[in-house]
């Protein structure tokens, strides 16, 4: 949790500083929904309900973070860190991101305090009619576990201004 | 299709059962098919090795800019919600 209010505050001072950048297409938050997989069960291991935040500080960078509460284990889990979108960042319905985030959650056989790296994507199915809405992704590994855990779910993008 | 269901469409999933769950939405909803293809041929081409080092081409001037407080925030990049 100290590391996330760290991060979190990094974040703020270095996007309030930005030069000749709109806050609103810095900043994005997504309330969300998972299905949640912890290694090779079949069917969802847990649902979480929760949100996402990202600053894009750049075509290809950004840093990330998420919180989320996962019902069925009653656990709260929380991740922060940095992706770089190997899609053509101009794509506004359609990227994948590699990248590598610190995760904490209330359980640590949920999710132990450590570093994973990470592969996601994120689609808009319906850009036309529903752009706030996505489909998203992600598998990561943790790096002292050596665990992989997936998520798949939706995402509801809030404006900001 | 409930939202529960579409998630255990996708049973297994770590990354690789996203292509699964893309074929089984091109089979199952017609409407969506030829969007399910085109995700499916960006994924493909996102991760060929030679569109990866494109990429990494362009990091080192763009964390010069970051460390300089030069944000250019660039498109939506649905996959910052994942």
């Amino acid at each position: 949790m100290k590391r996330l209010c760290i991060v979190v505050g990094l974040i703020a001072a270095l996007v309030g500083s930005a030069q000749a950048a709109d806050l609103s297409d810095v900043v994005r938050v997504a309330a969300g929904v998972n299905g949640a997989w912890f290694e090779n069960s079949a069917f969802p291991a847990d649902v979480e309900i929760g949100g996402n935040a990202a600053a894009s500080l750049s075509p290809h960078i950004s840093v990330v973070g998420a919180v989320y509460y996962g019902f069925d284990h009653s656990y709260f889990r929380w991740s922060t860190g940095a992706r770089i979108t190997v899609t053509d960042p101009a794509l506004p319905n359609f990227g994948i991101g590699l990248g590598a985030q610190y995760h904490g959650a209330s359980q640590a056989d949920v999710r132990p305090n450590e570093w994973a790296a990470d592969a996601s994507f994120g689609w808009v199915p319906f850009p036309e009619t529903v752009s706030r809405l996505s489909v998203v992704g992600n598998s990561s590994y943790g790096l002292e576990s050596g665990v992989v855990r997936s998520i798949l779910g939706l995402r509801w993008q809030f404006p900001l201004k | 299709m409930s939202i529960y269901g579409l998630l255990v469409l996708a049973a297994g999933a770590p990354a690789g059962a996203l292509v699964d769950l893309l074929n089984r939405i091109k089979n199952t909803v017609p409407d969506l098919a030829d969007d399910a293809q085109k995700v499916l041929d960006l994924l493909a081409q996102g991760v060929q090795l030679d569109n990866l080092v494109a990429v990494a081409s362009h990091l080192p001037g763009e964390i010069a800019n970051i460390a300089q407080g030069k944000i250019e925030p660039g498109g939506r990049k649905p996959a910052d919600m994942a």
